[in-house]
């Protein structure tokens, strides 16, 4: 028999909060209570059920964003609190304007990201009578929350919102649901009471665990350093720098966990998996040792999970005890706080000079080549120059599809909190919302959205976002007119029976751009890629370029599905 | 292998459905279910017997899983010997 303790502990509250006054109502304890835990910015967008909430806006200290469809309110949110680790807010009404908000919920669950989405309800009385624009969006959302409320009393408000953000943001981040009935943000509280504010901190390292492992550090002859999201999440950069200094081990990142590491850094052989490096996969594949920090053995990382790591003890860390075997069961699981673990992995491998320098040998003799033919824009060479040429500072939003590997490959991070990119859930139409929701969390950083013909549509309309605020994001639109992704899967996977891949119908992309008031501007070849990467960097205001690419361009390397890592396809040249 | 998850949690909306959700997502049958509210209305304990599905999914994670919710206060597996409909 087993006993479980929760895995989060709840500590004490400091400072105490304040009581809730009677004689207010509840959109204005709302409002109150987002400013309390320092909200600035809530995108949303209004309708029936949450009037009551929008009325009480004017006059506090919150900045409203008005999006242009709830999806793309959900989704700045999720990059706003990528870039704070504070909780993105997103605020939509009852029925459709909830269920929009959908998508957005998920991609923050799966990427682990605070938020805290806030919709209107009908009254209570109304609900569970099929009412106009009721829908059940608490059990809609169970799968895909860390925690919802229905709040049934103006009085629970202080309280529910301060345990909301509490829980958003604390132990694992995610998104918490809170579903508004009407007449509770239209009625009044009516006593006043005191209540606790949780917070729930991570579990304490185990000691033998560490010594366990710094055990097996020291005996490791070819160890691999294996790190993800959870690096980002837990603001473990530093620690995780400092390990791989100290320890001198090749290493390996996740899609979501690039820039934990800079791109240069000594050793750091790339992203592995799918679309990874063949060097870093090919590293993890003759590990000995592979201490996996803050990853949790995707498919897309591992491939054909059986064949992974084949030969190698592992030492999984994560702040969240139920990912340590869940795929892979290792020699020594240590839950906690990332750095603090970090930090006592003291152990040294002996000497790794020789596995050093066969991991740099294979990162030499297969690092990504950008001599493509012809006089046509191709598209890696291109983000690899942008990339470049912006610099550190610079934050990438990333839509989903060719052009996310293709960043995610050719493109430099010194920080994760530069790659903006929808990883476990892949939202097509991520990437100008979160380039909004990026833009207002650091104003002072240049922000580039790579997006492609496929992945702006579904959220094109948020070009009217950045007008309204004039929010000076960068756009780089790779059109190859088709969803190349698929393309390059049906190609491959499905006996060239390319289907539903056409969009050779695509709109003027610079034309509507323009339409919505944007600066744009479209370019063909080669020459003139490094005007336009001048052209968006220097200029202002909000900018698009609509770069047209050759539809036959694939991602390389690939791992079909269901395979090892080790099958790799890569380009025929 | 068949597992028992005593489970106990404050009660809250949505509590039961979230818990039963989440290990039927996570890839288990339920087979059995007994729900008991404290006569303060305040706690509860939910009882599960699930079977795995395919894919070798572990009971020991799925009870980590639950752990994660927030609410629940502690959980009990038990290893249990399978037993038919007629049992």
């Amino acid at each position: 028999m087993n006993v479980l303790a929760p895995q989060l502990h709840q500590v004490a509250p400091e400072p105490a909060p304040p009581a809730v006054p009677a004689g207010i109502s509840g959109a204005r304890l709302v409002v109150e209570a987002l400013e309390r835990e320092g909200v600035t910015h809530i995108f949303g967008y209004p309708g029936g059920a949450i009037m009551p909430v929008y009325d009480a806006l004017p006059g506090s200290s919150l900045t409203h964003i008005l999006v242009r469809h709830e999806q793309a309110a959900a989704l700045a949110a999720d990059a706003w609190g990528r870039v704070t680790g504070k909780p993105g807010v997103c605020l939509a009404t009852s029925g459709p304007g909830a269920t929009n908000l959908v998508t957005g919920i998920a991609n923050a669950f799966m990427d682990s990201v605070p938020m805290v989405a806030i919709t209107g309800q009908v009254p209570s009385a109304l609900m569970g009578t099929d009412a106009f624009q009721e829908v059940d969006i608490f059990g809609i959302t169970l799968p895909i929350v860390k925690h919802s409320y229905v709040v049934r009393s103006p009085d629970e408000i202080p309280e529910v919102f301060a345990e909301a953000f509490a829980l958003a943001q604390s132990g694992r981040p995610g998104p918490v649901l809170i579903d508004l009935p009407k007449n509770v943000t239209q009625g009044m509280a009516s006593q006043a009471g005191n209540y606790a504010v949780p917070w729930f901190d991570l579990p304490e390292p185990d000691g033998r665990a560490i010594e366990r492992a710094n055990a097996l550090i020291a005996a490791a002859r070819n160890p691999v350093l294996y790190f993800g999201g959870g690096i980002a999440i837990a603001r473990a950069e530093r620690a995780l720098r400092d390990f791989a200094a100290r320890s001198g081990m090749p290493s390996v990142a996740t899609l979501k966990g690039l820039g934990g590491l800079p791109t240069d850094a000594p050793n750091f052989l790339g992203m592995l998996g799918m679309h990874g490096t063949r060097a870093a996969n090919t590293a993890v594949d003759e590990c000995d040792l592979l201490i996996c920090v803050g990853a949790r053995f995707d498919d897309r990382a591992t491939g054909k999970l059986d064949t992974f790591a084949p030969g190698a003890k592992v030492i999984h860390i994560d702040g969240d005890p139920a990912e340590i075997g869940k795929l892979r069961r290792p020699e020594v699981g240590i839950a906690g706080d990332l750095s603090l673990i970090l930090d006592q992995l003291t152990a040294t491998p002996a000497d790794l000079c020789a596995w050093q320098a066969r991991c740099a040998e294979h990162a030499t003799r297969w690092a990504a080549r950008y001599d493509a033919p012809g006089t046509g824009i191709y598209a890696p060479a291109m983000l690899k120059q942008l990339s470049e040429t912006a610099g550190d500072e610079l934050i990438i939003t990333c839509d989903v599809g060719q052009h996310q590997m293709w960043v995610a490959q050719h493109c430099r991070f010194s920080r994760p909190q530069a790659h903006l990119t929808s990883a476990g859930l892949g939202t097509m139409g991520y990437g100008v919302p979160a380039g909004i929701g990026a833009l207002l969390a650091d104003p002072e950083a240049t922000v580039l959205t790579v997006t492609g013909d496929g992945s702006i549509m579904m959220n094109i309309h948020e070009l009217a976002t950045l007008r309204r605020y004039r929010l000076p994001l960068k756009i780089l639109l790779l059109d190859n007119s088709q969803l190349g992704l698929v393309r390059q899967w049906q190609e491959h996977f499905f006996e060239k029976n390319f289907s539903e891949i056409d969009l050779s119908d695509n709109p003027d992309f610079a034309e509507v751009a323009r339409a919505f008031g944007i600066e744009a501007f479209t370019i063909d070849y080669r020459s003139e890629v490094p005007g336009a990467i001048e052209r968006l960097l220097n200029t202002d205001g909000p900018i698009l370029c609509h770069a047209r690419i050759d539809p036959r361009t694939s991602v390389w390397p690939l791992v079909p599905p269901n395979k090892s890592n080790m099958e790799m396809m890569e380009e025929e040249l | 292998m068949n597992a028992r998850l005593t489970i106990e949690y404050y009660v809250a909306e949505g509590a039961v459905i979230r818990m039963v959700g989440l290990v039927e997502r996570r890839g288990f049958r339920v087979t059995r279910m007994v729900m008991a509210e404290q006569p303060c209305g305040r706690r509860g304990t939910l009882v599960l017997e699930v079977v795995p599905g395919t894919g070798g999914r572990s009971a020991d994670i799925v009870a980590l899983q639950l752990g994660r919710l927030h609410g629940v206060t502690r959980i009990t597996q038990d290893n249990i010997a399978y037993r038919d409909k007629a049992a």
